[in-house]
């Protein structure tokens, strides 16, 4: 690890008021929770409640002073130590590869982001400094003809100083962890850096000239991650996730960094790395077992992040790092399905957290992980219990007169104050970093708008309403892995497209019914947990309504008429953001839908697709039948100008199949002679 | 294909030239190179391998990339029209080559190794130390 420039005690003095006023707080909260559970509670309830207690508690403890302080060292604009920064006109002498591993995503807007940030690289100056490569993980031939015909398009758009490169893998081993190895076993040598985009990431060039820049003046770092800023979409739901990343995002990275230091963790995207630190340290090995514990690691950053640490290389998340962009889900039910992916693989580094060598920080990144979807599952275990114990004691009445003889009866005591005040310090735990976060807002952002303080009151009321929701899924997600269901790999949903009422009641259903009767059960036999209990169940009751509503685009566009929830990207659009927008039009004009009869009739289109083949490898094993049944498709295609409607795995072995590919061509331009 | 088995030599060669844009009087000059029997198009696609390999000298390069690289350069650069004899000078195949298209830079492999993520050992008789 490189702390040349921190003093070790300073970075141990950084965790341990972290940690120590985390483990404190936890410790006074436990002493008062214990005071405050029911007398007559059974001892087996007691321990759970106190043990819930501990794990909750202490995750919104530890929440809060990494914030707390990250709010501190946003007030006092202090740089993240340890790391040496260096002037803007650096002269970059190191290769750089940016990479961008995509999946079944519409090429045309992957493109025209790689374009918007080639074209912002090429006005740094220092443009030859980087390659572009296009890495292709796509199963729909559709997208992959697409792509390719994307590639081509973009060589008459890209400044000429910036190579961009495609190549797709026939079998996507490991999905995007597999994928970039591939790149690093291929061309990995040829680079000193490499910077790792998403299908959705932009990032400026002045930020990646930057990143190369530290790279080059900071020889013992590994990885630097840019934090990611979501922009871009119009729904309600993703615009308040985008106003609640620009408005809280910075205090939370920067308290992360506060402790992390030079152990900080890595994102998956919109990072840098160093080539040779990272072949080094990050070969994955697949996990004994079966799935979705064992087989091959789905949420590889976090473990890259660990093994290049292990290999004692640092790591930095960089909050001064700006330009950097992604997006958001645009609803509700498309953050859900996000997240099981995510679930999986942060469970599935339960089976990580315990290896051999790893350093501290890095086992705390994988607990941090795994709590993030666990707290879930603990919360509502803790609400259960919470909730038995009122109907147990509405069914079995306290005994107030023991067996044996006594003066005095035996008062259960339950220490309603106690409660109100520990749950009063909850919630201001909870919700005071949103208001440093807005402090910070206000005193950084010259074009805050003035209705981020009403955004800021309306978001807390709805994160209340979908935590809930949000809580139903994760614990069903946790449930669903720990009964060996595996997510598979779908690809992100990107569109703003409106959740309609059939998808939101078959993913809500359960919800809502869940919502009603513990509703009128509490109502019935548990009344003075009433009023406690509704901002949960009112949430799950309405959770149909609120996931359409949320994903209305007209919503968000309303609010944002309206001055809600107003980021400065949506005042004034960065020009990269511009320019991606302006390629987008540009390129769409191409139709992003192809296929095999694209590459037959289109001459060009099938030079570059016979040109591109033999970098995918070795092409797939295809049943006989499969591609006999294609080629008479094709052939009636030819002869009698009938449209194939060919299933995706014959068009895959027609792709792969240079020669039928030649004579189709051949045999259209001699019907036309 | 079928389709073309039933044609001409003659059709088949023009047909070729028209997917590189290249005019059917040369069809006489380019039927007589081809082979008659067997894989005509293999055939034809071997006469462009002269030009295509000075084009794309590379190793990393095979025949078959050469050859629709060398297609793909031509027909976006123009060449038909700019040549339309498909008579390759030096100074023409040097603008070609400016132009050319390069899907990914030559390999340079390099094996990355699974790291080890051992668990440590529960059991006191798997303890080694």
């Amino acid at each position: 690890m490189s702390h040349e420039l921190i003093n070790p005690k300073r970075i141990f003095m950084r965790r341990l008021k972290v940690f120590g006023l985390t483990g404190l707080s936890t410790l006074l909260a436990t002493l008062k929770w214990v005071s405050v559970i029911p007398t007559d509670s059974e001892l087996v309830t007691k321990f759970l409640m106190v043990l819930l207690f501990v794990l909750t508690f202490g995750w919104i403890a530890l929440f809060f002073w990494s914030s707390l302080f990250g709010f501190f060292e946003l007030m006092r604009k202090a740089k993240v130590p340890g790391i040496r920064w260096v002037p803007a006109d650096t002269p970059l002498t190191s290769k750089t590869a940016v990479l961008m591993p995509v999946y079944n995503e519409q090429p045309t807007f992957v493109m025209a982001n790689l374009l918007a940030m080639a074209q912002d690289l090429a006005k740094t100056g220092q443009g030859k400094a980087f390659d572009i490569f296009i890495l292709s993980d796509t199963t729909n031939p559709k997208f992959w003809v697409a792509e390719e015909k994307m590639w081509l398009e973009a060589q008459k758009l890209l400044p000429p100083e910036i190579k961009l490169y495609y190549r797709r893998r026939a079998k996507n081993v490991a999905r995007k962890s597999g994928n970039i190895e591939d790149f690093c076993n291929r061309w990995g040598a040829e680079y000193d850096y490499m910077i790792v985009l998403d299908a959705d990431s932009l990032l400026a060039g002045k930020t990646m000239v930057k990143m190369v820049q530290l790279m080059q003046a900071n020889e013992h770092t590994g990885i630097i991650q840019a934090p990611p800023q979501c922009i871009n979409k119009k729904s309600w739901f993703a615009r308040m996730q985008q106003f609640a990343g620009k408005v809280y995002g910075p205090i939370v990275s920067a308290g992360l960094a506060y402790w992390q230091v030079g152990d900080s963790n890595y994102w998956g995207h919109n990072a840098i790395i160093r080539v040779k630190a990272f072949m080094q340290c990050c070969g994955l090995p697949v996990l004994k077992g079966r799935k979705p514990f064992g087989g091959h690691i789905l949420s590889h950053d976090f473990v890259e992040a660990a093994l290049i640490s292990r290999g004692g290389w640092s790591a930095w998340l960089l909050p001064e790092l700006k330009g950097s962009y992604e997006e958001c889900p645009p609803t509700m039910i498309d953050f859900a399905i996000r997240d099981r992916r995510w679930c999986q693989g942060n469970m599935q580094h339960m089976k990580v957290l315990v290896s051999k060598g790893l350093h501290p920080v890095s086992r705390i990144h994988f607990i941090i992980g795994i709590m993030s979807y666990l707290s879930s599952p603990l919360w509502l275990s803790f609400l259960l219990v919470g909730l038995a114990i009122a109907l147990g004691r509405e069914f079995f009445p306290p005994v107030y007169f023991s067996e044996t003889r006594s003066l005095f009866p035996d008062w259960p005591i339950f220490d309603k104050v106690g409660t109100i005040s520990l749950f009063i310090i909850s919630m201001v735990m909870l919700v005071l970093p949103k208001f440093m976060g807005l402090i910070v807002y206000y005193r950084q952002e010259k074009r805050a708008s003035k209705g981020a303080l009403k955004s800021t009151l309306l978001e807390i009321v709805c994160s209340a309403l979908t935590a809930p929701i949000m809580m139903m899924f994760q614990s069903k997600f946790v449930w669903d892995i720990f009964a060996g269901k595996d997510s598979g790999w779908n690809t992100q949903n990107r569109d703003d497209a409106a959740t309609s009422f059939k998808t939101a009641f078959s993913r809500h259903i359960w919800h809502t019914i869940l919502g009603v009767v513990t509703t009128l059960v509490v109502w019935f036999y548990a009344h003075e947990l009433f009023w406690w209990m509704l901002p949960i169940t009112l949430g799950l009751m309405l959770s149909i309504p609120i996931s359409m509503l949320t994903s209305q685009e007209s919503v968000g566009k309303w609010f944002l008429r309206h001055g809600w929830f107003v980021i400065p990207e949506e005042v004034r659009e960065p020009k990269l953001v511009a320019d991606a927008r302006r390629f987008l039009i540009k390129l769409s004009s191409q139709t992003s839908e192809a296929g095999v009869l694209d590459v037959v009739k289109d001459k060009k289109l099938q030079a570059t697709h016979l040109l591109m083949l033999p970098i995918n490898g070795p092409a797939p094993e295809v049943a006989a039948k499969v591609l006999e049944n294609a080629q008479i498709k094709l052939d009636s295609f030819i002869n009698h100008g009938v449209v194939p409607d060919f299933e995706k795995d014959e068009e895959i072995a027609l792709l792969y199949t240079p020669k039928i590919l030649q004579e189709a061509q051949l045999a259209l331009e001699l019907n036309a002679l | 294909m079928a389709a073309i088995k039933i044609q001409s030599l003659n059709d088949i060669v023009a047909a070729y030239l028209k997917t590189i844009n290249v005019s059917d009087a040369l069809v006489p000059e380019w039927a007589a190179k081809a082979e008659q029997e067997g894989d005509v198009v293999a055939s034809l696609d071997r006469l462009l391998l002269p030009a295509a390999e000075q084009l794309y000298p590379e190793k990393k390069f095979d025949k078959s990339q050469k050859i629709s690289g060398f297609k793909l350069t031509w027909l976006s650069f123009g060449g038909a029209e700019l040549h339309p004899g498909q008579k390759l000078e030096p100074g023409f195949l040097a603008k070609l080559r400016e132009n050319r298209f390069d899907p990914a830079p030559e390999y340079k492999m390099q094996k990355m190794i699974p790291q080890p993520l051992e668990m440590p050992s529960l059991h006191w008789s798997n303890r080694k130390d």
